[in-house]
């Protein structure tokens, strides 16, 4: 299955544990690089495809101006997003999230219903491999679901009885709001300052694409500096 | 759109591709079950923990998934089904992608919706969304073991200011989320609130009585209360 079979080597015998997690880490950067780059080759056969195939070529120029559009209207998450949602995540959470897409709607949602469901500590080893889980196996269902509405699209929709469509038109907040009350529960204080760091810079007047970005580094910030204090005060007495 | 591009959308080869493409996002989510599987136990997990891992996120998924696909049907009226399962499938949000093709169509000199949106328009549209998607996939391949280092390196530090850190990067990320979707309109404002003291008594609950299954249903049950109480706002 994988490259590195297991090798008994005298430094594996030693830790047993962080071994493991290292191997599991070495295992996910093959896989997650292998299907990543698969997917990216894979990228160029449609439109090359539809260029030269199919002979539908639009010519470069438009071609040029489409991606350097793209590139203007959302380029800048390529970059902010993967560095926004690691520490959530984790590497191997990394690697599944930007395959199947749909992060802040299902994979982080799922995975930290995963690590609640078995009381896993966020950031610990534990809670990343049961993220790891609750993301797989989200992939799984979302690309069954979705193939099953597309092959049966329309009658699919049909059979849904129209209150049950129009709920739907809420589902980002629902899902929004349990993800915070689940970190919230324990930790009142700081679901309502993420909420008003949330709040506040959502009206802030800066440039709309950075501001979850800002968001996070401002509430890591904050949360690392009470901790500290907190840890100031238990010094001290 | 027209007839010649619609044949064109979801022709054969095109529906071959878009397969390949699922196939392999659902190989890779299978070999990372492998591997997480064979190390659960040395982060402690039994296997009474892997398997209800594994539940929650089946449970935990299907209504954000039916959320995903009832979006999605907008989409293949644009997009034609194997375009739009090849992006969706992948990466992106359905705002983003139909953003993207708009873009794309624009690019060659037409709107998405008009009737002069020529074959030559929708291949624009492809090349746009495979190629502007890639970037994600991209930077995640290349320095997500760039960003592991980085976390090694705070662990070494103060191995508590992971765990700190990351439950304060998905605060962060949900607050702003959260106040993004809530500020849309009074019925959104009452999900959001809805769902989340929903969750908050779950958790309580499931904790003092311990129900351990009901952890596993904490995220579906509290996206339905708080769905279903926006919906009734609408009613009047």
């Amino acid at each position: 299955m994988s490259l590195n079979p297991e090798k008994v080597t005298p430094e594996n015998v030693a830790t047993e544990t962080t071994n493991g997690m290292e191997h599991f880490h070495r295992k996910a950067h093959f896989w997650g690089r292998l299907t990543l780059f698969t997917l990216i080759l894979m990228c160029f056969v449609p439109p090359l495809y539809m260029s030269f195939i199919l002979d539908t070529h639009p010519g470069w120029g438009p071609i040029f101006t489409g991606l350097v559009g793209y590139a203007g209207f959302i380029g800048i998450m390529w970059v902010l997003e993967p560095i926004t949602y690691y520490p959530t995540l984790g590497i191997a959470g990394t690697y599944l999230a930007f395959l199947t897409g749909n992060i802040a709607n299902m994979c982080l949602p799922c995975s930290v219903s995963a690590q609640k469901a078995i009381g896993a500590e966020s950031g610990s080893r534990k809670a990343e491999i049961a993220g790891v889980f609750g993301i797989a196996i989200a992939s799984l269902v979302n690309i069954i679901v979705i193939v099953l509405i597309i092959l049966g699209g329309t009658y699919i929709l049909s059979i849904i009885p129209p209150a049950v469509e129009s709920s739907f038109g809420f589902v980002l907040p629902a899902i929004f709001g349990a993800v915070l009350g689940q970190f919230a529960y324990k930790k009142p204080t700081y679901g309502i300052i993420a909420v008003v760091v949330g709040m506040a810079v959502l009206f802030s007047p800066i440039f709309g694409l950075i501001k979850i970005a800002l968001c996070v580094a401002l509430t890591i910030s904050i949360i690392l500096f009470m901790e500290k204090q907190k840890d100031k005060k238990a010094n001290a007495n | 759109m027209n007839e010649e591009v619609a044949k064109v959308a979801s022709s054969t080869p095109l529906w071959i591709m878009a397969f390949i493409f699922v196939g392999i996002v659902m190989f890779q989510a299978l070999v990372f079950l492998k591997i997480a599987k064979k190390s659960a136990p040395d982060v402690g997990m039994s296997s009474r923990e892997v398997k209800t891992a594994i539940r929650t996120g089946f449970i935990s998924s299907l209504g954000p998934s039916f959320g995903i696909a009832i979006v999605l049907i907008s989409l293949i009226a644009l997009l034609g089904s194997p375009l739009t399962l090849m992006r969706i499938g992948i990466i992106g949000s359905a705002a983003t992608e139909s953003a993207a093709a708009g873009i794309g169509a624009n690019a060659f000199g037409v709107e998405l919706t008009s009737d002069d949106f020529s074959t030559q328009a929708f291949t624009t549209v492809v090349w746009t969304m495979c190629l502007g998607g890639m970037g994600w996939l991209l930077f995640a391949a290349l320095f997500t073991k760039s960003l592991g280092n980085t976390q090694k390196k705070i662990e070494k530090k103060n191995p508590k200011a992971m765990t700190i850190i990351s439950s304060a990067a998905m605060l962060g990320a949900f607050g702003y989320l959260a106040s993004e979707q809530m500020v849309t309109s009074v019925s959104h404002t009452i999900a959001g609130i809805v769902a989340l003291f929903s969750m908050v008594v779950i958790m309580i609950v499931a904790e003092r009585g311990n129900f351990s299954w009901l952890k596993e249903w904490a995220l579906g049950i509290a996206m339905v209360i708080g769905m279903a109480s926006a919906y009734f706002t609408t009613l009047f």
